[in-house]
C-alpha cells in the first residue's frame, strides 16, 4: 500500500510536469464577448530586451518631439491586435499574441463578425479601429485623430 | 575633318566623360555620422531625407564601414515596430540608401561574416544592466537581421554557407542557453531565420515539409517571427542534422 501510494504521488508529479511542459509550448486561445474562440501564440521576452525597447521608445518620442505618451511597459507578450481587443477589455496579457489570420482563416475578424462589435465606415462612431492594409489594430479615444495602440 | 565633325567628336568626348561614375579618390573607413540634432523635431519625411547618405560618400565608403553605418541609422529602431521582423526590415530598407548600395557589393557577404564573427555571444551578462544587455543583443540582432535577408543568403559560395550556416548554429546554442534571462523568444528570431532560411533555400526535404505541415514555421521563414518555442527547438534540431550535411557535401 505504501509503495502505490509511493508511485501515484510521483505519477500525479510526472503528469504534472509534462502538463507544464506541454502548456509552455502550446498554442492558446481567449473568448471574444459572445463567447468565439480565438486562437492566441506564445512571444515571451526578457527584461534586457524590455530596457532596450523601451529606450528605444523614449528616444523616438524625443527624436520626433512627438506628443505620443507611454500607456504602459515594452512586451511581446502580446500584440497591437491583442492590446486593442483583448488586454484593454481586461484579458489576460501573457501569452496572447494575436494574428490577423490563422492557417489562413479569420482569427482576429471574429470580433465583429457576429459578435459584440459592428463594422462601422463612421469615424465618430468606433471605440476600435482596424487598419487592414497594415495589419494594425488601435483603441480610439475621445480626441479625434488620437488612439491607444500597442508598437510591434 | 570639318568643323562640324571636331564639334561632334567633341561633344562625344565631353558625354562620355559626363557619364562616367566618379571614381573614389579616398576609401571611407570611418562609419557615417547621421545629423541626429540637426533632425531633432523634424517631420519624418524630413527626417528621413537628411539620413540618406550622400551619394558619394555612399559609394566611397567601405564595405564594412557601410554595413555599420546601415546598422547605426537612426530609425533601425523601427524595425521592432511592425507586427514580424522582416515588415520591420522592409520598412527601415525603404527610409535607408545604404541596403541598396551593400547589395550591390562584391564583397557584402564576406564583409558581414567578418562583423558577425566578431560578435561576442559569451559575454559576461551578469556584469552588466538590463539596458546596456539590451542594446548589446539589439546590436546582434540588427546584424542577424541584415545576413538574414535573401538578398544576402543567394549570393553565398558553398565555403561561405558552411561557415555561415555553421556559426549561426553556434551562435544560437550560446543564445539558447540564456534564453530566459538574455534572449526571449524575440532575441532568437535573427539566428532561427539565418537557419531556416538557408535550409529553404538549399531545399532541405525535412524543413519544406515542415514549411508545408506547419504555419508556424512559415512565420519563421517568410517573416521572422517566432510565435512558439517548438519552432526554435525544432529549427535547431534540423540545423544540427542539416549542418553535418553541408560539411559533408
Amino acid at each position: 500500500m505504501k509503495t502505490n501510494n509511493y508511485i501515484f504521488r510521483n505519477l500525479i508529479f510526472i503528469l504534472f510536469l509534462l502538463l507544464t511542459a506541454i502548456t509552455a509550448n502550446s498554442q492558446g486561445t481567449i473568448q471574444t464577448p459572445m463567447g468565439q474562440t480565438v486562437s492566441v501564440r506564445n512571444n515571451w521576452d526578457t527584461a534586457p530586451l524590455i530596457a532596450a525597447w523601451e529606450s528605444a521608445a523614449a528616444q523616438w518620442i524625443i527624436d520626433h518631439t512627438s506628443d505620443a505618451q507611454k500607456k504602459g511597459p515594452a512586451t511581446s507578450h502580446y500584440n497591437c491586435h491583442s492590446y486593442a481587443w483583448n488586454v484593454v477589455e481586461g484579458g489576460s496579457s501573457s501569452d496572447k499574441w494575436l494574428d490577423q489570420l490563422v492557417d489562413g482563416n479569420s482569427n482576429l475578424s471574429k470580433y465583429w463578425t457576429n459578435d459584440a462589435y459592428t463594422s462601422t465606415q463612421y469615424a465618430a462612431d468606433h471605440e476600435k479601429v482596424f487598419y487592414g492594409a497594415d495589419d494594425h489594430s488601435a483603441v480610439t479615444t475621445a480626441t479625434t485623430g488620437k488612439v491607444w495602440s500597442k508598437w510591434g | 575633318m570639318g568643323y562640324r565633325k571636331i564639334s561632334l567628336l567633341l561633344c562625344f568626348f565631353f558625354f562620355a566623360i559626363g557619364c562616367t561614375k566618379k571614381k573614389c579618390e579616398e576609401v571611407i573607413d570611418q562609419v557615417y555620422v547621421y545629423p541626429i540634432e540637426a533632425a531633432k523635431g523634424k517631420s519624418s519625411e524630413e527626417r528621413t531625407e537628411m539620413f540618406k547618405i550622400p551619394e558619394q560618400t555612399l559609394h566611397c565608403l567601405s564595405t564594412v564601414a557601410l554595413i555599420k553605418s546601415c546598422i547605426s541609422y537612426p530609425e533601425m529602431r523601427l524595425m521592432w515596430t511592425m507586427s514580424d521582423l522582416q515588415s520591420g526590415f522592409d520598412k527601415v530598407y525603404a527610409m535607408c540608401n545604404g541596403f541598396d548600395e551593400l547589395w550591390g557589393r562584391g564583397d557584402k557577404v564576406q564583409s558581414l561574416i567578418y562583423l558577425y564573427k566578431q560578435l561576442d555571444f559569451n559575454r559576461d551578462w551578469q556584469s552588466y544592466t538590463d539596458l546596456e544587455n539590451g542594446m548589446y543583443i539589439d546590436n546582434i540582432i540588427r546584424h542577424e537581421l541584415i545576413i538574414a535577408q535573401y538578398e544576402i543568403l543567394i549570393d553565398l559560395t558553398a565555403r561561405e554557407k558552411i561557415e555561415l550556416f555553421q556559426l549561426a548554429l553556434d551562435n544560437q546554442k550560446k543564445k539558447y542557453e540564456f534564453a530566459h534571462q538574455i534572449w526571449g523568444i524575440a532575441g532568437m528570431m535573427t539566428t532561427c531565420a539565418i537557419l531556416s532560411r538557408i535550409m529553404y533555400l538549399d531545399k532541405y526535404k525535412p524543413l519544406i515539409e515542415e514549411y508545408t505541415n506547419n504555419e508556424l514555421m512559415v512565420l519563421n521563414v517568410a517573416y521572422i517571427l517566432i510565435l512558439d518555442s517548438d519552432v526554435v527547438n525544432k529549427t535547431m534540431s534540423l540545423s544540427e542534422d542539416y549542418s553535418k550535411i553541408l560539411k559533408n557535401k
